[in-house]
């Protein structure tokens, strides 16, 4: 018998205890609900602590890669011209005068579209010819390789 | 390229020794260069943390081509290796004549003997080769 007290004790205080969980839980749901919506009104306050960082773009490497393939197909067809070696003598003798300079600085004193010249550079650079210098913005400053300068 | 002004940092957008050679430009006194002199070099916004430049940096090292410093993790410069494959790539007359009249089996020997050379060049070659396959 008293064994069975004991039970039924135990489980009175169980639920009382089950009870008191279900109003602590109520609790916690209603102070994060509180939370966010203090969250959301920071936000559109334009709170810097809770500002977010503009969307990263995932660069498409499958676009990437066609618009190389592409490049590609453009430099073999420029490489097979006629024009091609007079382009490239002017280009060289160009990146010889100046240290770095951009592809449109190029094409002030040469009548080339700027498709053109940009497969023309893409191909001096595959060449080892031309390389990358730095990028300011949106503009490409380019510059003669180790190899080409030793060639002269 | 894709990244509409900045520069594509896929293989295929800068090639590896195009990348030494800026590792190279942006180099401090003392030989070092630090991630974030590259990723100026190349246009990028420092603000914004995601970036290709670290990752390619961090492959070159594990190929072996850049050698990172005990002090800093972002500090890195050329090893070696790395300053061999920017130093004299050119190849003689009498070597590009050799290429020019090898048969294809002698080719696929060429590429079998440069490929049995240290795993850095190994890697190297194997990248190029990538890069020229479009």
């Amino acid at each position: 018998m008293q064994d069975d007290d004991l039970i039924n004790e135990i489980h009175d205080r169980m639920g009382s205890l089950d009870v008191h969980r279900g109003y602590l839980l109520d609790q916690v749901a209603d102070v994060e609900r509180a939370l966010k919506r203090y969250e959301r009104a920071l936000k559109a306050l334009g709170d810097p602590a809770y500002a977010t960082e503009p969307k990263q773009v995932k660069p498409n490497t499958h676009a990437a890669q066609r618009s190389a393939q592409q490049k590609a197909s453009a430099m073999k067809s420029m490489a097979r011209s006629d024009t091609w070696p007079h382009l490239r003598e002017a280009i060289i003798a160009y990146a010889h005068e100046h240290e770095e300079f951009r592809q449109v600085d190029f094409r002030d004193g040469y009548d080339i579209t700027s498709s053109k010249s940009s497969t023309a550079f893409n191909l001096l650079r595959e060449e080892n010819v031309l390389r990358i210098s730095r990028v300011d913005g949106n503009s490409k400053f380019y510059r003669l390789t180790k190899e080409a300068l030793d060639a002269n | 390229m894709p990244t509409n002004g900045r520069v594509d940092m896929t293989l295929y957008g800068i090639s590896d020794t195009e990348l030494l050679a800026i590792v190279e430009d942006v180099q401090g006194p003392d030989g070092w260069t630090l991630t974030s002199d590259v990723r100026l070099r190349l246009g990028e916004n420092l603000e914004i943390k995601r970036s290709g430049v670290g990752s390619r940096l961090a492959w070159m090292r594990r190929y072996g081509w850049l050698e990172q410093s005990h002090e800093r993790r972002d500090m890195h410069r050329l090893s070696p290796t790395g300053e061999a494959m920017l130093a004299n790539p050119r190849l003689t007359k009498a070597v590009h004549g050799a290429l020019s009249n090898m048969n294809p089996a002698q080719r696929i020997a060429v590429t079998r003997e440069i490929a049995e050379g240290g795993y850095d060049i190994r890697t190297a070659l194997r990248r190029q080769w990538t890069r020229s396959l479009r």
